[in-house]
């Protein structure tokens, strides 16, 4: 079952379906309007003509006053003798226009089987009217001009021939006053009776298309496809119906097509409001279809005969169907108290409305003007249909957008958990880098300035040391702590600025010492990214080779060239001091040291003589990244 | 043309060898010191020197007050930090309190007198991990220069209150480039890098300055 969603969507755009109703309402009063026109007594200066006299017969001229006139009140709308199924009649009624300084006009607010109209014996105006050749239903007023010659003194006639082959004698009131007056009521009339038809009509086929049209892109909206349906079926029927004149020969044809748009209507709006609220019934539906059908089919075979039966009972008896229906939204929209539901419950019983109006005008129920106005309770629900799908249409655009919104939401929610969770990692990394930075210094302090300072301590307890020996270790000693402290950077692992900041220090102190001192970098690049105890090692090779040349080489001239390659790092250290015999004292313990370091990082270390001198060459061979 | 300087320090024994250094030079005058905070500030109050000697690590007031006091009271002494190791954190840590100059305790005499006589002359001194600190307070992304690029032009990626000659100095300075090497790329002597530097670290005062007010702010300690 296929529903909900149609009274769901109402949720929303509420002030639509208000103005839907407002809408209603509003044609409502216009409606009622005709009818005050029609029915209400007029203006006073206005001569309504509410008595006539009428005669059933085929004479061309008028009948003598002693024929047999009947007096009857107007509208006169009876039963017609049954005799046969054309019938002509003669009408004629008296007024009294002496008073009259302006041309008279005489208005027919429902001429329904046209005719031809005299004053005093001549003809002023012919509507064409039943004869053997055609049918005729007029739904619009007519007006015409009394020639002012024709007039006289006191009281003048108006006399209609006409010929009828509906069920019934019908004959509305006449009206007989000067043209400005009569002129607006005609016009209001023209416009109530004919134009809305035509309008309505001409909605009906177009809109009824259109959701024909959007239900063949949409099969599974059934609703509007039967929707559309109906409003086509509709939009059919005032056409058939409003057609004024038909061939006797297409009658049947006409009255048929009449019947099958009509009692079709019925049946597709019942079953779209079941649909509606909920309580599609596949059984109802097929009984309500088969009715109409076999209803069609009936007269279809039996023809004019079946006339009366058709509208008497058969289109009554779709009565119940539809009032079944009509309860049926009624209580849902109740039960519901959904918008969507109580517009559509009122516009139809609107709708049920009016067209129990038209049928108790057609078929003589009541007293009342000949007027049909069920054309207008299409339009009013049709209003509602729209408002109800633009309904659904906004609520699904805010649908969309809201879950655009949450997707937008939940976008966001889920970078920011990545970018949590990236920042977590980042924090980790850090902390490892950190950790390991600390075992690291531990290690330097402990193969570095630690054992420096014991073998100092051990030196100094042992041995009477010179003043200069002891300040020389301990200057060591501070030089480790500082490359140590230096290399302590775990973000960066830019070799250049602590190799920058040795070379610094080292200048400083060559300087202080009036010892020339020369760094060549050579292709340096924009960043030296080395593991952090290659940089270390590397830098303490370096010191232990300047602290050398300080202690023993007795050199004036250094110089340190740096070679910056891709894969290698070489750097070279040259003095002109005394040079050196590999196996000598502490100068050799410093060049073990200095193998060691070298090993640990995979470099290649080379000691040569030079004259005079010394050339300490390192190559460090450096991680691709 | 005398330089006075006042030293605040309260290692008895790194004051004499200081006090000893500036006595040794004639060019320079020993004009007070004070061995704690308190003294300190009533030494800068009362004495006005060309340039202040002051060690972080007081007893009682951290350095970092006495430069920031210094600096407000005599905006044209200069104030030199004297540090241990010279260590990134502290020294940055002074420049932004407004030193402009620093001195390891166990600096040669020449080193001593060399600074200040730099300082005097507009100039500062820098060292490369120094100078690669600044860049990264500054927040320029050395690291993320494209490697084909020369160093020497370094792109200046986003907008910093160093003008480009500046960046372009202390990017150098970081990469362990000499002043006199500098100077010899920019077509510019070593003294007008050492200016530059100075310069770097006006800059890097003010900038901490309005970081300070900024953070205050977000903090609500300063209202707008």
């Amino acid at each position: 079952m296929k529903q909900p969603s149609w009274a769901y969507s109402v949720s929303n755009a509420m002030s639509l379906m208000f103005r839907s109703l407002g809408c209603l309402l509003v044609l409502l009063t216009l409606v009622l309007k005709p009818d005050c026109a029609a029915g209400a007594e007029p203006d006073q200066s206005v001569i309504r003509i509410r008595q006539a006299e009428y005669i059933i017969s085929d004479s061309a001229t008028l009948p003598g006053p002693d024929a047999g006139w009947s007096v009857i009140s107007l509208p006169h709308h009876v039963a017609k003798p049954a005799v046969r199924e054309l019938v002509n009649y003669w009408y004629k009624a008296s007024f009294d226009a002496a008073r009259q300084d302006e041309p008279i006009w005489v208005l027919f607010p429902q001429l329904v089987s046209g005719g031809d109209i005299y004053v005093n014996g001549a003809l002023i105006g012919s509507k064409p009217w039943a004869n053997e050749q055609i049918h005729v239903r007029w739904y619009r007023p007519e007006l015409w001009l009394i020639p002012p010659l024709l007039l006289h003194e006191g009281m003048n006639e108006i006399e209609v021939r006409l010929g009828i082959r509906d069920r019934f004698t019908s004959f509305g009131v006449i009206d007989v006053w000067p043209e400005k007056i009569q002129r607006e009521t005609f016009d209001r009339l023209l416009f109530w009776e004919d134009t809305t038809a035509d309008i309505s009509t001409a909605l009906c086929l177009l809109c009824g298309t259109l959701i024909l049209v959007f239900w063949v892109r949409r099969p599974q909206e059934k609703l509007y496809g039967l929707f559309g349906l109906c409003v086509l079926f509709w939009g059919m029927r005032t056409l058939l119906l409003r057609t004024p004149v038909v061939p006797v020969d297409y009658f049947l044809m006409w009255r048929l097509a009449y019947y099958f748009t009509t009692a079709g209507f019925i049946v597709l709006i019942s079953i779209f409001m079941l649909q509606f609220s909920g309580r599609n019934n596949v059984l109802y539906n097929r009984i309500l279809i088969g009715y109409w059908l076999s209803g069609c089919a009936v007269f279809m075979l039996l023809g004019m005969p079946m006339r009366h039966f058709m509208e008497e009972y058969l289109l009554s008896g779709f009565l119940f169907f539809n009032l079944y229906a009509v309860a049926t939204i009624l209580i849902y929209a109740a039960r519901l108290h959904d918008r969507a539901a109580i517009s559509m419950g009122l516009a139809i019983t609107v709708a049920l409305g009016l067209s129990v109006h038209d049928l108790a005008v057609q078929e003589a129920w009541v007293n009342m003007p000949e007027v049909y106005l069920m054309h207008l309770g299409m339009p009013a629900f049709m209003l509602v249909m729209i408002g109800i799908l633009l309904d659904r249409f906004l609520d699904t655009l805010e649908q969309i957008e809201s879950v655009n919104e949450k997707l937008e939401i939940r976008v966001a929610a889920r970078e920011g958990e990545l970018k949590q969770s990236y920042e977590q990692l980042r924090k980790l990394e850090r902390a490892h880098a950190a950790t390991d930075e600390r075992h690291r210094i531990l290690q330097d302090m402990h193969d570095g300035v630690g054992s420096q300072l014991l073998s100092t301590l051990m030196l100094a307890q042992h041995t009477e040391l010179p003043q200069s020996t002891l300040v020389g270790l301990l200057q060591e000693c501070l030089d480790d702590m500082r490359l140590v402290i230096d290399s302590m950077t775990p973000d960066d692992r830019d070799l250049l600025p602590v190799l920058g900041n040795f070379r610094f220090r080292m200048e400083s102190r060559f300087r202080s010492l009036n010892l020339q001192f020369d760094w060549c970098n050579h292709d340096m690049p924009q960043a030296l990214e080395v593991e952090p105890d290659v940089g270390l090692n590397a830098l303490r090779i370096l010191q232990e080779a300047l602290a050398n040349i300080l202690k023993h080489a007795q050199a004036t001239h250094v110089v340190v060239d740096i070679f910056y390659q891709p894969q290698m790092l070489r750097i070279r250290i040259a003095d002109n001091g005394c040079g050196f015999t590999p196996s000598s004292g502490s100068k050799g313990r410093g060049v073990s040291n200095m193998r060691n370091r070298a090993k640990k990082i995979r470099a290649n270390i080379h000691i040569s003589a030079l004259d005079p001198g010394t050339e300490v060459a390192l190559e460090i061979p450096l991680a691709v990244t | 043309m005398v330089t006075k300087v006042a030293i605040i320090e309260d290692n008895a024994e790194f004051m004499c060898r200081f006090r000893h250094v500036i006595e040794s030079s004639a060019d320079f005058s020993f004009i007070g010191s004070a061995a704690n905070g308190t003294d300190g500030m009533a030494l800068i109050d009362n004495v006005a020197a060309d340039a202040y000697l002051i060690d972080l690590g007081l007893p009682d007031i951290p350095g970092i007050e006495l430069i920031r006091h210094a600096v407000q009271l005599r905006p044209e002494c200069d104030v030199m930090v004297i540090t241990i190791f010279a260590d990134e954190a502290h020294v940055i840590q002074s420049i932004e309190a407004g030193a402009t100059g620093y001195i390891l305790k166990d600096s040669t005499s020449v080193d001593i007198l060399e600074c200040i006589r730099t300082l005097r002359g507009g100039g500062s001194p820098i060292s490369p991990l120094i100078a690669r600190r600044i860049l990264q307070k500054f927040q320029l992304p050395a690291a993320a220069v494209p490697v084909n690029q020369v160093p020497d032009i370094p792109a200046q990626i986003t907008p910093t209150p160093l003008s480009e000659r500046e960046y372009q100095v202390l990017f150098a300075l970081s990469k362990g480039l000499s002043f006199k090497e500098i100077g010899a790329r920019y077509y510019i002597s070593s003294h007008t890098v050492a200016r530059h530097v100075k310069k770097i670290y006006r800059v890097l005062a003010v900038h901490s300055r309005g970081e300070a007010v900024y953070e205050a702010t977000k903090l609500g300690i300063l209202s707008q």
